[in-house]
């Protein structure tokens, strides 16, 4: 198990690397320029060229990613080309908070997506089934733009339970967290209780189930000891991979609850050129999406005794 | 008796007099500004620096102004420009000599004085090749910026210090807005000693003279200043400034309603709740802003280069129609200079199909052509660029209308490569040069005409303002009269809302004037509301 891990982290090195090359090749054949951006419309062709000199961005782009890999080996991710700022302190600051956020929406999200697929399944065909299901119908075809609204309009505005935008004065603040988790979670939970539903559909019609019944077991047993179990294997792998991609693409979600993380981050230095701040975020969004399946892969260990990495 | 009855009617009126001045008194008491509080504000996206040699945008400049201040600014409550760290200003050799006499009662932030050689160092600063400052647009005037951009000489040659509290600036020729162009957040001053000291940081640390020091940043988040006890104009009436980046106006206009904004803009989805409401009417302010958005036609690109296409193109396209039917608060536009501000020259508003088709006719396009109109992913810029396109289908012009961020976007029209595009000017300061010389002598669109280029210099160099209006006035119907490579559209203006507590705010049309000093908080009626 041990050597696996290893020989696994080991494996992330030429992942990063070629994602890498790739971000710096994609970021020069897409059009747009970090410059042109910044200075606007007192772009002059003289100053143009003097900023791209200081900046280095007319080296070459072989000598740029030779520089960039260079420098990020020393652990130095450079600077925004627009605000200045070093992007391992802008990252150091924006990561946890999208950590905050994503690892929030998992739990509400898992939590009331694993409830409802079981209960769903449990009682197929009910009326506690149909409803479940138009719900999450309802909730994977809304859009977290308008649902984001709607929550800050109804807990905010009307009941004043929560407060309407931001972080708070710093600290861990449950209050200014529950809407925007909440918010980014909602879809995932959705999805999560109709695919729980189908995978607890296919276990509890297994022999093994049929056999916990046979010999007396209570139901209730049944399907916490035997069948959850089994749904929770394929769950967790969805669980793994959607929360790299929570922490990916909250974007909305921060935008909507002016939070300040890493998806607001990544977009604006995207709609700006701003390549520092791109490739290292795509660096540390593809490390953090490779460590997420390798804690999924060692999860299953766990879940399932029968699964053994060599 | 009777004498006791007047007695006491006196003693009733005199009480109702005690009681009635006691009352205006209070009135009058209540509307001196208080000292105190925190004012809580927001921007819709975080600045990309607070260090003023980088500031190329409104959203930093207008934050830098607080920190820092230039040797002059606009005054409060017009476009005049007024003193601010010259106290005075000598003004010799037609326009080309400015000296200026420093306040000598002015401390940084951290303690150190304020002295001439701040004020050389931080031009020298902006035209220190190694800085790379996108600013050095603004004081090519000055003697040897050029040198100094190309390393040949240390510092700029045309900015002297005379004395401790003089410093002297050199033009190369005369130019009559040099101390308009002084209010630009590009010439704030800053420290040499400071600024070595927070190296790379020094754009998210600044330490300026302005009235509000730095407290704290938080990229994204919020940005926290508080007042400058020491401030060489009195300290600003408030205690702290919060400012809070909120991205998404819908969220920011929820903030303010629960209170936790002290003014905001109304947002354009918002616009009929808030201004069609009575309790609120007279705490929202809507002010012209000096903007121009228009259809720009490049005559690189055939038909384009023919006067008549473009003279079709704008009686095609009905300006005050696309105005009312897309933004019915905002001003049509006949031609390049923003409602208020001096220098219009009233062209009549062209809209005539028929007109519009002979001339493309006369032109040798009596069925139209294609043509790319280039326009940016924002969801105005797209709502209009559909507009233009179901207007100039109706002469026959095929448009294809082509989106992009707006990267590409402006990236593409920089380098002439968009035959046709919609985009806008919004003032550096309140002049018309400013509008004219950025238009008319743009490489964009392939414009060059001898006869304005010597108007715009005449502009450039006159500190006349009656003779800058009629020049712009001039070249206004000379473009109009030879093929106008744009279309105007129309001008914008916002509305703000502020609580009922906020007083003595500042509704000021350039971005860059308001540096919070006025500013107070009647903690009275906040107590009051709150409730």
């Amino acid at each position: 198990m041990f050597q696996y891990i290893i020989r696994r982290l080991l494996l992330i090195i030429p992942v990063l690397l070629g994602v890498l090359f790739l971000t710096f090749v994609l970021m020069y054949m897409v059009p747009g320029d970090p410059v042109i951006t910044m200075l606007g419309q007192h772009a002059e062709d003289d100053i143009i060229n003097r900023i791209r000199a200081e900046l280095h961005l007319d080296d070459p782009w072989h000598i740029q990613f030779y520089n960039y890999l260079t420098r990020t080996l020393k652990g130095d991710l450079g600077r925004s080309y627009i605000s200045g700022v070093s992007v391992t302190d802008a990252l150091k600051q924006k990561l946890p908070n999208t950590f905050r956020l994503a690892i929030t929406a998992v739990i509400v999200s898992t939590l009331m997506g694993v409830f409802i697929g079981v209960i769903s399944a449990v009682y197929q065909n009910t009326w506690i089934d149909h409803a479940a299901m138009t719900f999450a119908l309802l909730f994977i075809s809304t859009p977290v733009f308008w649902f984001g609204m709607i929550l800050i309009y109804f807990f905010s505005m009307t009941l004043g339970w929560t407060p309407i935008s931001g972080m708070g004065d710093g600290g861990l603040s449950l209050a200014h967290l529950i809407l925007p988790a909440v918010t980014l979670g909602s879809r995932f939970a959705a999805f999560l209780a109709r695919y729980t539903r189908s995978v607890m559909l296919e276990v509890i019609t297994q022999d093994y189930i049929r056999t916990a019944r046979s010999k007396g077991l209570k139901e209730r047993k049944v399907i916490l000891n035997h069948a959850v179990r089994n749904v929770m294997i394929p769950v967790v792998t969805v669980v793994g991979m959607n929360f790299a991609s929570l922490l990916n693409g909250s974007v909305l979600t921060e935008t909507i609850f002016a939070w300040p993380g890493f998806g607001r981050y990544v977009v604006t230095a995207i709609k700006k050129r701003d390549f520092q701040v791109i490739a290292g975020c795509v660096l540390v969004g593809s490390l953090i999406f490779v460590f997420f399946n390798l804690i999924v892969d060692v999860i299953y260990v766990g879940l399932d005794p029968r699964i053994q990495y060599d | 008796m009777r004498r006791v009855k007047s007695l006491s009617l006196i003693t009733i009126l005199i009480a109702f007099f005690v009681m009635f001045s006691f009352m205006m008194i209070e009135k009058v008491v209540a509307e001196e500004p208080q000292y105190g509080g925190t004012l809580h504000l927001s921007n819709n996206t975080d600045w990309d620096t607070l260090d003023p040699a980088y500031c190329s945008g409104f959203d930093a400049g207008a934050m830098a102004v607080k920190f820092y201040d230039g040797l002059v600014r606009f005054d409060y409550h017009s476009n005049d420009v007024v003193p601010a760290l010259a106290k005075s200003w000598d003004v010799e050799e037609n326009n080309t000599l400015f000296t200026f006499y420093l306040r000598e009662d002015v401390e940084f932030h951290d303690g150190t004085e304020f002295t001439a050689h701040d004020v050389k160092y931080s031009f020298d600063r902006l035209y220190n090749p190694e800085v790379a400052s996108p600013g050095t647009w603004v004081y090519p005037m000055i003697k040897g910026t050029d040198a100094s951009l190309n390393n040949e000489t240390n510092g700029l040659k045309g900015v002297k210090v005379i004395d401790k509290y003089t410093v002297q600036f050199e033009l190369d020729k005369p130019f009559g807005l040099f101390l308009t162009h002084l209010t630009l957040p590009y010439g704030l001053i800053v420290n040499e000693d400071i600024v070595e000291k927070y190296g790379d940081d020094f754009r998210q640390n600044p330490v300026g003279t302005g009235p509000f020091k730095f407290v704290s940043w938080e990229h994204d988040d919020r940005l926290v200043m508080e007042a400058n006890e020491n401030y060489w104009d009195g300290r600003p009436y408030v205690d702290e400034v919060m400012y809070r980046v909120i991205p998404q106006p819908l969220t920011d206009i929820a903030e303010f309603e629960a209170g936790n904004l002290d003014l905001t803009t109304v947002p354009t989805e918002e616009r009929e709740r808030w201004l069609g409401n009575d309790e609120w009417q007279q705490y929202i302010h809507t002010m012209a802003e000096l903007s121009t958005y228009y259809l720009a036609l490049n005559g690189d690109f055939e038909p384009l280069d023919d006067p008549k296409v473009k003279k079709a193109i704008d009686y095609a396209i009905d300006s005050q129609m696309v105005t009312e039917s897309l933004f019915s608060h905002y001003v049509a536009a006949n031609d390049a200079i923003p409602e208020g501000m001096p220098g219009g020259a009233d062209v009549e508003f062209k809209a005539d199909i028929k007109k519009a088709k002979e001339l493309l006719a006369e032109a040798g396009y009596p069925d139209g052509f294609e043509l790319e109109l280039w326009v940016s992913d924002g969801s105005t810029s797209v709502r209009v660029g559909g507009v233009l396109q179901a207007l100039l289908g109706r002469i026959g012009i095929k448009v294809d209308l082509i989106k992009n961020d707006w990267s590409v976007f402006y990236s593409t029209v920089k380098n002439g490569n968009a035959p046709s595009y919609y985009l806008s000017w919004w003032a550096d300061y309140a002049d018309p040069y400013n509008f004219l010389n950025a238009l008319y002598t743009s490489d964009r669109i392939a414009f060059n005409n001898e006869t304005i280029n010597t108007m715009l210099g005449k502009m450039a160099a006159t500190t006349d303002q009656t003779e800058r209006i009629r020049l712009s006035q001039e070249i206004i119907k000379m473009t109009d009269q030879i093929g106008d490579p744009y279309v105007f559209l129309y001008h914008t203006s916002a509305s703000s809302i502020k609580q009922p507590w906020i007083k003595g705010e500042i509704y000021h049309q350039m971005y860059n004037a308001d540096k919070l000093v006025t500013w107070w908080i009647d903690q009275d009626i906040k107590a009051q509301e709150m409730k």
